[in-house]
């Protein structure tokens, strides 16, 4: 294997950022506030001289990012036509019981998103909307926000993001308050209808290689609740970048459900990274669901700040032909006394490749620290890969530590059995597979949440396992 | 049992009872390395001159190399041109062939390691290779083994006697560009063990290398190869002590084992060299390459490694498992304590069909003491119903150390299974108070606990040893509580 | 043999027991009944010496020697012994070698001999046969995967063992089926004579059928509320506690 980058690589990758940069001086979020270009401007300086991502690299050891950089992209600013149609009115409909806030290829899309978020009606001490229109209306709640945010990740990946972040969502809520319905907020992506055209001759090119930047940021405050559902979807054989960034601040005792599901297209590039600051006895309960995409990879990157906060993470990956899904964790017990728990499963039906990196850090000072580690993949086809590695780093003793993990197969006695009940091979392998999703699906507690995760992972499962629809139960 | 409680008793207050210097008349090539001092070692022990070969094409690699930098342990940087590498004590000849020609002296050291040469002493069944510093000084039993087809010899002495199986097997496991420091062994190394067990050869006795370190200012790069030919078996243990010294002594040893159709090793291993004071002043530095082929089906290598000594231990003693349905064992007990740091494991890449490996992993931390485990299962696409399970428990014992598990887990196949567990734990303040409310002191209560959280790997030692390794825990573990 | 006078304890900054008194004679048995929380666990784990309980006040004589300067296995060495109410296992550790392990600990501190393994085997058969104890349990680790009622059976193997002088057994019974129960008391019953005491704290009435008390103590909020002979037991198990809660409030 080779590790190092040559020569030619580095360049390559450096000439990819700076491509990227260099297509993004259209970018109008916030230009007018010092503070955001100051921001952007040293981020761009430190693209120049963060590491590159190479398998040297311990954080890039297994999810390689050659074919990225292989394909050039192009910023999505706010002033790119997109005129994405195709399916958005009943994809933004999907349900009714929830404020929603709707990006279409990486642009806020008012006409789909509820008016009252739009309006920031919502409720008393509840701020929520796109970046782009908060930072007109709260210029100085979203810079404390920033401030009390800035400086957490320090890869190229992060950096970009900064640099060339377009909008994104905003949620801040008060002391207190609960929110009495989800935030949905949808992620969608597509190639824009023909009536769009009418400019230069490179402009189909730029139109069908998009990346997005888009930047969130979420604050509750003390004892304030929320339930945030994100979903990330894109149409068939479209080609496109999504590098979303979201940071979560939870102050003493707010809790929050943040339910997460990808399913972007099949040749979609998707990088998600989180970072969650808890303070003392708040909680956050994460449900990540990752089906689509060509090239995955999501970061958690949790730091407990306060003693008695709990973390909680569930997820469920699938791995289809020629599909990359990456899971990171990094889990930081900074402090005495908090619970975090994290249980990722994978499924691979396809000749593809999971990759799951779990850290959990136990400081010194973090006694009474609980936290538990579990990845567990199913593994069907030939010429798939798994690469999996759950780490522990402990330097407290009072603490209850575990992790495991597992690769295996389908039982062959219950597929047989199930076979023996007159049950279609692929379909036998497809209600195994949904047995072993369950775990993590029956788990979720967010209703509207859980009722997507399946019907999509439904159809994921039966092109994943070539089930016609003919065999198809309902 | 009943001897181990009062052994823990007399150990107790005898920090390092190794730690002890001989007076003995060396010759020691002075400190630095070369292409000069390369062809002095080869030439002290008479080498043929492919050997001098691959050591220089070693060394010319070895510079091209950079001292790694990946593991969970810190050490100031290593100046190589001030080690010696090589040291012998002087005597008549190279190898002693009998025992009248061995040093009093050095005969005297061994006996107060626990290690009597004179055979007729000897732990019934049990054959050394004593190496003291870089040279073997005795080997026991010789004549017995060789009635039985078994070679059990110095290297020096097997390159003399058996070129043809050591050009086949030296660094067929281990290639001389494997990594930093088994570069560094294949440029310098200069003495080391020789195994071979003939087809269908039952070794009729243990197996055993006593390693010392005595002079100061010396690595010590002994290399080690054993060969067991299609259905043999053979059961091997090596033991390490050095003087108590205040400056950090290397020891970059490298292992081979091959493992030919239906043949079975075993390597055990005790390492207790000087792990430094408790400030973490001298010990020695660890770093060593053990690896074994399954080549043929069938085969079977089993690692027990009990590590207590040394100031950093790095060292991944690893299978590959290229024969179909060969098996890989891996047990191991590490123990820090004052500032030691351990940085250790296995590799078990599966290449052949129904190949099986286990791993059993107990790291013990005290004091500033650091553990890691770090690991690596690898399920390569022919490797059809593959299995392995790994159990990694890590035992804290006060608030100052730390305990690591860093498992990496590759699975290409979609018939083969994998199992990792990993728990870390206290003792907890209820089994302290269970058994000093039935009248056992506390550390008997901390021995006893200790030794039933390590019982898996000591059970996998040879009698006598297991016996040792109970009793070098308690030893170890010493004021480590309270 | 035991006298407490006055003892105060507090447990995580609550005063548990308070002007505790109790005076236990040679071959006397003294059952100290009580609600939950009312104190008995803390009294029993006091006597053996458990960290975590802060003595205020109070003085407990043992023997003629102040039992609270003593350390917990010196004082198991002197013979007190505690069954407890949830035995803890011991992974890795062989049943056999553990109690051999106390056996000799006690027997030095005793200036007794050592138990070789012959003569040990043969103590612990015979013992283990009294209390119908499997000999697969033995060679078991400490507790380890033990029902409820093999680990109490195990105290009570240990108990016949080490022949101690002050037992205690917290909450033996709890957990127990009538034949479990039956089986335990016949051991306690087997080791009563003239020269050892022994201190039973027990919720229910049901054990003193089996263990017949000289003594019994009811306590309540950390004081002995009452005191008198079985019959008070017999008492308890027909009105409750509540009466005597009163009483002590009133």
């Amino acid at each position: 294997m080779i590790n190092h980058l040559n020569a030619a690589q580095s360049e390559q990758q450096r000439q990819w950022f700076q491509t990227l940069i260099t297509h993004s001086d259209s970018i109008s979020l916030g230009q007018h506030l010092p503070w955001v270009k100051h921001l952007q401007s040293k981020a761009r300086q430190e693209l120049q001289s963060l590491p590159l991502v190479q398998r040297k690299q311990e954080l890039w050891r297994y999810s390689h990012a050659e074919k990225l950089f292989k394909q050039p992209f192009y910023p999505q600013t706010n002033n790119s036509d997109n005129c994405y149609q195709a399916g958005l009115e009943s994809e933004a409909t999907l349900s009714t019981d929830s404020f929603k806030l709707v990006f279409v290829n990486g642009r806020y899309n008012a006409t789909l998103s509820s008016t009252l978020v739009v309006n920031n009606e919502l409720a008393e001490g509840v701020i929520v909307g796109n970046l782009h229109a908060v930072l007109q209306s709260h210029a100085n709640l979203v810079m404390q926000c920033f401030n009390q945010t800035a400086r957490q990740g320090e890869d190229v990946f992060s950096a970009l993001n900064t640099a060339l972040m377009s909008d994104g969502v905003f949620i801040y809520i008060d002391q207190q308050v609960t929110l009495p319905q989800p935030i949905e907020v949808l992620y969608l992506s597509g190639p824009a209808e023909k009536s769009s055209s009418g400019q230069d001759s490179d402009s189909h090119t730029q139109e069908s290689r998009k990346m997005a930047n888009l930047r969130n940021v979420i604050i509750l405050q003390a004892g304030a609740k929320l339930s945030l559902i994100e979903r990330f979807s894109g149409e068939k054989d479209f080609h496109y970048f999504n590098n979303n960034l979201t940071n979560v601040v939870l102050e003493q005792g707010a809790s929050i459900k943040h339910s997460i599901l990808q399913d972007e297209s099949n040749t979609a590039f998707h990088l998600n990274s989180l970072f969650l600051s808890l303070f003392k006895d708040s909680t956050y309960q994460g449900q990540h669901i990752a089906l689509g995409s060509s090239w995955s990879r999501t970061n958690y990157t949790a730091k407990f700040k306060g003693t008695g906060a709990t973390c909680e993470l569930k997820g469920l990956y699938t791995v289809a032909n020629q599909q990359l899904n990456d899971v990171h964790l990094d889990i930081n017990h900074a402090v005495p006394g908090c619970t975090s728990s994290e249980f990722f499963k994978g499924i691979l039906y396809g000749e593809g490749k999971a990759v799951f990196d779990g850290h959990v850090l136990v400081e010194k000072q973090s006694q009474f620290s609980d936290a538990s580690m579990k990845n567990d993949n199913l593994m069907l086809t030939e010429n798939a890969e798994v690469n999996t590695k759950p780490q522990l780093e402990i330097y407290a003793d009072n603490v209850k530590c575990s992790h495991g993990t597992t690769v295996g197969q389908i039982d062959e006695q219950q597929l047989f059995y199930l076979r023996s009940r007159g049950i279609e091979e692929s379909r036998a392998k497809k209600l195994l597979c949904l047995g072993y999703a369950s775990e993590i699906i029956d788990a979720i507690n967010e209703p509207l949440f859980q009722k997507q995760v399946k019907s999509i992972l439904d159809i994921r499962l039966n092109e994943g396992l070539l089930i016609s629809s003919s065999e198809k139960s309902s | 049992m009943g001897s181990k409680h009062q052994s823990v008793e007399t150990l107790i207050k005898s920090d390092y009872k190794y730690g002890f210097v001989t007076d003995i008349d060396s010759d020691t090539l002075p400190p630095g390395l070369s292409e000069s001092i390369i062809q002095q070692i080869s030439a002290k022990k008479n080498e043929p001159a492919w050997m001098l070969e691959w050591r220089l094409k070693a060394y010319q690699r070895w510079l091209s190399m950079e001292d790694p930098e990946w593991a969970h342990i810190q050490h100031p940087e290593i100046d190589f041109q001030a080690i010696s590498y090589y040291s012998a004590p002087r005597q008549k000849s190279a190898t002693a062939k009998s025992l009248d020609e061995i040093d009093p002296e050095l005969l005297a050291t061994y006996t107060k390691l626990g290690i009597p040469l004179e055979e007729q002493m000897v732990l019934a069944g049990v054959a050394v290779d004593a190496v003291f510093d870089s040279v073997s000084v005795a080997t026991t039993f010789r004549k017995e083994l060789a009635a039985a087809g078994v070679i059990f010899c110095s290297i020096s002495d097997a390159i003399q006697d058996y070129p043809e199986l050591i050009q086949k097997y030296l660094g067929s496991v281990v290639p001389y560009s494997d990594n930093f420091f088994a570069c560094l062994n294949a440029a310098v190394f200069t003495d080391g063990t020789f195994v071979y067990i003939p087809k269908g050869v039952r070794c009729p006795m243990e197996l055993s290398t006593y390693f010392r370190i005595n002079e100061a200012n010396t690595g010590q790069f002994e290399r080690t190869l054993i060969v067991a030919d299609e259905g043999s078996y053979v059961s091997y243990l090596e033991g390490c002590t050095a003087p108590m010294r205040d400056e950090n002594q290397l020891h970059a040893a490298v292992v081979e084992l091959v493992a030919l159709k239906d043949a079975r090793i075993k390597y055990s291993t005790i390492q207790n060299w000087y792990p430094g004071n408790e400030e973490g002043k001298g010990g020695i530095y660890n770093f060593v390459t053990k690896r074994g082929a399954c080549r043929g089906d069938r085969s079977h290598i089993s690692w027990t490694q009990v590590e207590t000594g040394s100031a950093i231990t790095w060292k991944y003693p690893s299978c590959i498992l290229h024969g179909d349905d060969s098996v890989g064992e891996f047990y191991s007990v590490a123990v820090t304590r004052g500032k030691q740091q351990a940085d250790t494991g296995t590799k078990m890449l599966h290449l052949g069909r129904n190949t099986k490996s286990t791993i059993v992993s107990k790291g013990i931390s005290a004091g500033h003491g650091q553990n890691t485990y770090r690991g690596l299962v690898r399920m390569a696409q022919r490797a059809e119903n593959a299995r392995n399970h790994s159990q990694c428990d890590s035992l804290l014992i006060g608030d100052q150390c730390g305990a690591h598990t860093f498992p990496y887990i590759e699975v290409r196949n979609p018939t083969a299974r994998v199992e990792h567990e990993a728990t870390t734990s206290k003792i907890s303040e209820d089994q302290l108070f269970y058994c000093k409310q039935r009248g056992i002191s506390e550390e008997d209560a901390v021995s006893m606990i200790v030794n039933g959280f390590c019982k898996e790997v000591f059970k996998e030692l040879p009698m006598e040893f297991a016996v040792e390794a109970q009793k070098l825990l308690g030893v170890t573990l010493e004021g480590a509580v309270g | 043999m035991l006298s407490i006078k006055n003892l105060n304890v507090m447990v995580e900054n609550k005063l548990i027991l308070k002007d505790f008194n109790l005076s236990v004679a040679a071959g006397e048995v003294h059952a100290i009944m009580g609600p939950n929380g009312s104190g008995k666990s803390t009294l029993a784990h006091v006597l053996a010496g458990k960290e975590g309980y802060e003595v205020i006040s109070g003085e407990i004589n043992y023997c003629g020697e102040n039992l609270l300067a003593l350390s917990t296995e010196q004082r198991a060495q002197k013979g007190v012994f505690l069954a407890m109410q949830y035995p803890v296992e011991l992974p890795g550790v062989n049943n056999m070698m553990f109690i051999r392990e106390s056996l000799n600990a006690i027997s030095r501190a005793r200036g007794e001999e050592e138990y070789d393994a012959v003569r040990f085997m043969k103590l612990i058969r015979e013992k283990a046969a009294a209390v119908e104890l499997d000999n697969k349990l033995l060679k078991r680790n400490v507790n380890s995967g033990f029902s409820g009622g093999e680990k109490k059976r195990n105290e009570i193997l240990q108990m016949a063992i080490l022949q101690p002088q002050l037992c205690i057994l917290d909450e033996t019974d709890s957990g127990l089926d009538i034949d479990a129960l039956r089986v335990v008391a016949k051991g306690v019953n087997d080791l009563r004579n003239k020269d050892r005491a022994m201190i039973v704290v027990t919720h229910y009435q049901r054990l003193l059928n089996y263990i017949e008390p000289d003594y019994v103590h009811v306590m309540i909020d950390g004081r002995i509320a009452a005191s008198g002979d079985k019959n008070l037991a017999l008492e308890l198990e027909e009105k409750g506690y509540n009466w005597l809660i009163e009483e002590t409030a009133a």
